[in-house]
């Protein structure tokens, strides 16, 4: 078996191997790219848990080394699941695709060596240096997407580097003051610290990462224009893994530095600090979900259900009981499939269509029928319906904060919850239901190297909402290694001090019902098929059905309800172009003055001087 | 033994279910001074539209209604008739809450999926609805759960020894009351289907066969909603005095609905999220300060 | 011998001064000569001019710090005249000037002689810094340099005053309690202009926006490196660490309006332009920090800083409108960048680190705030017109071919960024010899006295 170390490597060397590969050839780059992440996949599938690796040394006394935890090792598999069936997926994508085919793969395998490290880091440094690099993949895959993709790429950077920077600034205070940076070390140094400051100080600093990376508000702007102009088959990868970046390390900063244990309890075992984290996820959740119901750009409304569910994992980890932390991590797994397969259903659209906005387009059950049910059962998930693996979270999360009786918060999942069934039906009908649009009659279904993954994503939810064994014992392991009590649950039942349940019996209880209608569908007079303009239109004769079509304004009326929202977007705008005034004050003040005003600012330094000295 | 639970429970949805839905229509009917039609006339609309030939948008429209129909019948399966549990320890009420929505779904999905516009506004509309009930309701519910502290739907029932939940919650009672009229889509909530202004909303395109199955859905989601508000708030009860309550809150309901005008759609959302939502926080802030009765 | 180093230089330039034209050909050769002299050469030693011995005649000092200032110095030179299709026409003459009296510079042990090698190089620079297009900005330079110029010698003059002795071993040793804050000023204000501290270098952006590449590239690089070595040389060896506190905040203030002012421009040549003034802020800050260790990693990072620059100014020059047809050099550009945000993999990264590490062992909390802050805008800025030059979609323009020698040199800077990104020791090594010549004031009290 590879080591670990051999395995980033062979990534950093591998992204320039990609790049002369896919120069020669499209194809035969992105084949390779998809065999080196499913091996990657692979190792990692069967690498030991506790195996530790030294890597390379930048500060002193400290050892870099690269551990696994089943914590990472939990990300790690569910990010590579990820972006191996979207490597394969890019394949027959890339051929079409105008981007610079070469540079994609090159950075996508940069991005992927970045993340690897990013999941198996021991120690905070080691982390901030794979988490810059994954950033640097990413980022320069980012502006090959829309036009607007250019200004993307620049706010997701800058707003990453918030984050980052202000982790590594916590980074360097835990070095200075501990002189460790290994995370068990350090999370004894702060069970043992006197000062709550401090432990505040860090653990915010330290999560303020993962908020810039998983969308949580105040660092939410990027997705929505990030998400939404990405190359298509990227954005899969964004939401569906780079966001989950984000958690990892707000699951690191919520439970490996035990904060239950740091700080005294709030409210109901739930610490100050875990509860304003909380009210984050909280604050993300309804933005997320009352701006992706005005979207009509289906990316980008998705991209605003991905801040949503960013909070709904929030606020999962930050009850840190033992099933309230389950469901964020479930929830982890939940989201990043569901948002691959959906992004990867829109890239398959787009890639047949050219659009992404949901009013032009409409019908397109009728071409793309397997596309429609990768979406679909997509949705399902995302929604948090059974038998699709994304209720066992949503259940989780709802059963933990009501057993702590935190009402407000769960009153704002519900929302969540409930809105989500609004905007991802937006789409749905937008985009798949209703009128086929006359200039999309002859589009046909994605090429079958594209329709495999996206069905294997499928499979895969069902397969996990049925039989959610393989992702509970993982977070039970996750669980027993940072010290909270691990959640019960035998296979197909889970149980909570509230209650239980029992995937199996819900979906064969679904079946049966499903085949008590096929029965009586089946024994009563078959209906004659009409064509989709055989359509009652209150007596009126239509000439163009493309009009025919609900699709504009969906939810106008309840958007009408809030249209004049304060936008954060337009306040951080506010806050550079204040940056940018400032920078134009000083350029024009000192920098383009005539040489009269030169003397008088070297006069006034004088003057200054003296001031200060004497 | 529990096909047999499951067979019973699904034949109960489906007599009572129907027959309650004919005497409301007497009811309404009286209300408004008309004679109406018999108690029995829903079994006939249901097997009349059955036996019809009638038309069909696509796959996708038919697969919908079946995705309807088995989504409710499996919620239904869930629900606990006073002592009449089919899976006892798994009638979960978030299970059942969720699960109804795949039904939902199936519904919206296939009646979308007809094409016509007026079904798209519909369901549009019934989604925003949705959003506005099901918060203040979940709320309500989520106080009885931290309350007994457990979230099977028979556990609540058989918690409610001393006296029912509605006396020991009556503001929480009621803010479920209020959901449930939404839910059921009755009047005033009952924008999405508001036969003048968008020609039935969501059943515009439905004809024969498709119809008689989706009246069949609609009985059954009728019966799983006002089965939990029972279960949860009135009290312990058996399979007889459960159907007893049953037909007292469908009726109370009804004649609710007989006199009320349709609200719009931002009003219901307005609605529910300024009168029962805040009503329910308080509620919710009794039980988590003890003051329960 | 290490007068040679000025010596031949300067004795190349008047005697080329009737060929003009062939002085290009002659540039190569005298930079290849200067460095294998001074490979030859062993740091340590002290050379009277003259036979006037210290401190009363003009001695120039070869230690460790000004040996490997010299050798960066010097390769600048030979890389930028192994280009000398960014060099215009007669001003190989100029280069031959400049390097003497930068080597001059770095050489002196005489607050005066430094004088007289700062207003050559200065000249030198009016002349580069001088295009048809851009009379004004060198004007800006000319009066901005001669009013700096006055004040640097105005503070020789009192430090005269205060010691008797124009030598800078002398004066650190001799220098009256009294003088010593008046002498900082004023040299603080000479330095400050070259080395573009914040309300002094107005000069910057408008001359390094001059037209031509030469300008921004040996501004940016070697003169800027000249220029803070004699920073370090009298703040820390003559005055030892005296007035580094003002420094400080001067430094800082420099950051952080510098990358504001980048942010709004319109071009990139001068965006570059203030992200070098920020840097050289960066630089001074974290040498003020004080200590071995501050003075180490500064120059490091005014390494990495240069090495960066050098490419990016040849390429912000050269093409300023899309790397679709250059991608080599456009490759090039890209490291160089990453390298002065930080990003890991990149030489940047290491030299920005260790700073953070260093200002934290301070207890300093500022300086990593600020330059954090700074980075986050200086990503913003430098990241955009990345993304502009290797999406713009605008060929029609002039296309601007970049020949294979600029290329190669560009590419191997290039590599050498991540080279140092990955095995730093290389620069740290240089770095630490700057800083071990700077710092031990007996040393080269000793060296340059002789026991006194």
């Amino acid at each position: 078996m590879i080591s670990l170390t051999n395995l980033i490597l062979v990534f950093l060397i591998g992204s320039i191997v990609s790049y002369l590969l896919t120069k020669a050839n499209k194809i035969l780059g992105s084949i390779f790219n998809f065999l080196l992440i499913s091996y990657a996949l692979y190792v990692v599938w069967n690498i030991k848990v506790g195996h530790e690796e030294v890597l390379f040394r930048i500060l002193r006394d400290v050892e870099r080394t690269l551990k696994v935890t089943n914590l990472g090792k939990y990300f790690a598999i569910v990010s590579l699941i990820v972006i191996s069936f979207v490597a394969f997926f890019i394949i027959e994508w890339i051929r079409k695709k105008d981007i610079k085919p070469a540079a994609f793969n090159s950075f996508l395998l940069l991005m992927v060596s970045g993340i690897l490290g990013v999941f198996f880091s021991n120690d905070l440094l080691t982390l901030y240096i794979f988490w810059e690099i994954a950033v640097l993949g990413s980022f320069l895959i980012v502006p090959m997407g829309k036009k607007e993709s250019k200004r993307a790429a620049i706010i997701y950077v800058v707003t990453s580097a918030i984050g980052s920077y202000m982790y590594l600034f916590a980074t360097f205070s835990i070095y200075q003051r501990y002189g460790i940076l290994s995370f068990e070390q350090v999370s004894q140094y702060l069970a043992n610290d006197s000062s709550n400051l401090f432990k505040w100080f860090v653990i915010l600093f330290i999560a303020s990462a993962g908020i810039a990376k998983s969308g949580i508000f105040p660092l939410h702007t990027w997705l929505r224009i990030t998400h939404g102009n990405a190359p298509d088959a990227f954005s899969a990868v964004l939401s569906g893994q780079l966001v989950k970046m984000g958690s990892y390390v707000l699951a690191i900063a919520l439970s490996v530095f035990p904060t239950t244990q740091l700080f005294s309890s709030f409210y109901h075992g739930v610490p100050l600090l875990n509860y304003v984290l909380i009210w984050l996820g909280n604050i993300s959740i309804l933005i997320g979900t009352f701006m992706a119901i005005r979207q009509n750009d289906m990316k980008q409304l998705i991209a605003f259900s991905s801040i949503a569910n960013g909070g709904y994992i929030l606020v999962g980890l930050g009850i840190m009981n033992s099933i309230g932390y389950a469901g964020g991590l479930f929830h982890v797994f939940n989201h990043a499939i569901a948002a691959a397969m959906i992004f990867l259903s829109f890239a398959a659209v787009v890639y047949r269509t050219g659009t992404t906005k949901i009013d032009e387009m409409g019908g397109l059950i009728w071409r793309m029928p397997w596309t429609f049910v990768t979406y679909l059962v997509g949705i399902i998930s995302l929604a948090g319906i059974p038998p699709t693996s994304g209720f066992i979270s949503k259940w989780m999360i709802f059963s933990s904060l009501v057993s702590k009786g935190m009402f407000i918060t769960l009153a704002i999942t519900f929302i969540g919850s409930v809105g989500s069934f609004l905007y991802v039906f937006r789409p749905l009908a937008g985009v798949f239901l209703g009128q086929l649009k006359r200039k999309h009659s002859d589009v046909k279904e994605v090429p079958i190297i594209m329709l495999v993954p996206m069905l294997l994503f499928v499979i895969l939810t069902i397969l996990i909402g049925v039989y959610p064994k393989p992702v509970l014992d993982s977070i039970v392991s996750i669980e027993n290694e940072v010290g909270i009590k691990a959640i019960e649950h035998s296979g197909t039942i889970i149980k909570t001090p509230l209650g239980q349940w029992n995937t199996l019996t819900v979906f064969t209880m679904f079946s049966v019902g499903f085949i008590i209608a096929a029965i009586l569908y089946m024994i009563f007079p078959k209906g004659k098929k009409v064509d989709l303009t055989d359509q009652y239109t209150g007596g009126e004769y239509l000439y163009n059905y493309d009009l025919y079509h609900y699709a504009t304004g969906f939810y106008r009326f309840i958007e009408r309800l809030y249209d004049k929202h304060p936008s954060f977007e337009k306040l951080y705008e506010k806050l550079v172009s204040f940056f940018r005034y400032i920078g134009y004050f000083t350029y024009k003040l000192v920098y383009k003055t005539s040489p009269s005003g030169y003397v008088f600012w070297i006069t006034i330094v004088i003057l200054i001087l003296f001031w200060v000295r004497w | 033994m529990t096909v047999l639970r499951v067979i019973a429970v699904l034949l109960t949805g489906f007599f009572v279910g129907l027959t309650l839905e004919g005497i409301a229509r007497k009811i309404m009917a009286r209300v408004q001074r008309r004679y109406g039609p018999p108690w029995y006339q829903n079994f006939i609309d249901v097997f009349k539209a059955l036996s019809k030939r009638g038309i069909s948008h696509g796959w996708i429209f038919d697969f919908g209604i079946l995705m309807a129909l088995g989504g409710v019948i499996a919620t239904l399966a869930f629900v606990p008739l006073g002592d009449l549990v089919a899976f006892p320890g798994l009638d979960n009420i978030f299970i059942i809450v969720y699960l109804f929505a795949v039904g939902a779904l199936g519904m919206a999905m296939g009646m979308v999926g007809s094409g016509n516009p007026n079904a798209s506004i519909g369901v549009a509309r019934a989604l925003t609805q949705m959003l506005g009930y099901e918060v203040p309701y979940l709320v309500a519910i989520a106080g009885v759960l931290y309350y007994y502290k457990t979230s099977s739907v028979s556990g609540l029932m058989m918690a409610q020894q001393d006296t029912w939940t509605l006396f020991k919650m009556p503001i929480g009672g009621i803010v479920a009351f209020i959901s449930l009229l939404g839910m059921l889509g009755k009047k005033p909530f009952d924008t999405p289907i508001a036969p003048a202004e968008i020609a039935s909303g969501p059943m515009v395109e439905l004809s024969a066969k498709y119809m008689g199955l989706l009246m069949l859905m609609h009985t059954f989601s009728i019966f799983v909603e006002i089965s939990l508000f029972v279960d949860i708030f009135l009290g312990i009860s058996n399979y007889l005095t459960f159907l007893l309550k049953f037909t007292v809150v469908w009726i109370i309901a009804t004649l609710i609905s007989a006199v009320l005008p349709r609200f719009r759609i931002e009003q219901v959302v307005k609605f529910y999220w300024k009168v029962p939502l805040s009503l329910a926080f308080v509620q919710v802030l009794f039980v988590l300060l003890g003051w329960v009765f | 011998m290490s007068a040679l180093l000025i010596i031949i230089p300067l004795l190349a330039g008047f005697l080329f001064i009737p060929f003009k034209e062939k002085a290009k050909y002659i540039l190569p050769l005298v930079v290849i000569t200067t460095l294998i002299i001074l490979l030859l050469l062993s740091p340590d030693q002290t050379n009277a001019m003259g036979g006037w011995k210290a401190p009363f005649g003009i001695v120039l000092v070869l230690d460790s710090a000004s040996y490997y200032s010299l050798l960066v110095v010097n390769i600048v030179f030979l890389l930028i005249s192994l280009m000398p299709q960014i060099v215009e026409k007669g001003y190989s003459v100029v280069l031959l000037i400049l390097l003497a009296s930068t080597n001059g510079l770095v050489l002196t042990g005489d607050i005066f002689n430094s004088f007289v090698f700062l207003e050559i190089t200065a000249v030198a620079a009016y002349i580069i810094a001088f295009s048809r297009k851009n009379p004004y900005g060198a004007f800006k330079y000319l009066i901005l340099g001669g009013i700096s110029g006055a004040f640097y010698l105005l503070g020789a003059i009192y430090a005269y005053i205060g010691t008797g002795s124009l030598n800078f071993a002398d004066i650190s040793v001799n220098i009256k309690e009294g003088f010593l804050p008046i002498v900082a000023l004023l040299i603080f204000i000479g330095i400050g202009v070259e080395s573009k501290i914040f309300p002094l270098a107005g000069w910057v952006p408008d001359v390094y926006d001059s037209g031509s590449p030469l300008t921004p590239v040996i501004l940016g690089t070697g003169v800027t490196f000249t220029i803070m070595y004699l920073f370090g040389r009298i703040f820390i060896t003559v005055f030892h660490g005296y007035f580094l506190d003002v420094v400080f905040i001067f430094g800082l203030l420099t950051i952080v309006l510098g990358e504001l002012a980048a942010l709004r421009q319109n071009k990139l040549i001068k965006a570059l332009a203030f992200s070098s003034i920020a840097q050289a802020g960066l630089v001074l800050s974290t040498i003020s920090l004080g200590g071995y260790e501050a003075i180490k990693f500064g120059y490091f990072h005014l390494l990495n800083d240069i090495s960066a620059k050098l490419v990016l100014f040849i390429i912000a020059a050269t093409i300023a409108h899309n790397f679709t047809e250059n991608k080599i050099a456009g490759v090039s550009f890209s490291i160089a960048s990453f390298s002065l945000i930080g990003f890991p993999l990149f030489a940047g990264f290491r030299s920005k680190l260790l700073i953070l590490q260093l200002a934290f062992s301070k207890d300093n909390y500022l300086l990593p705030a600020v330059v954090l802050f700074a980075t986050v805008i200086e990503a913003a800025y430098i990241l955009k017109w990345n993304i502009k030059l290797w999406h713009s979609t605008n060929t029609g323009e002039e296309k601007q071919k970049i020949s294979w020698n600029v290329n190669l040199i560009l590419l191997i800077v290039a590599l050498l960024i991540i080279f140092i990104g990955i095995f730093p020791d290389l620069y740290l090594k240089m770095a630490q010899n700057i800083a071990d010549g700077l710092t031990n004031y007996r040393a080269y009290v000793t060296n340059v006295l002789g026991g006194m």
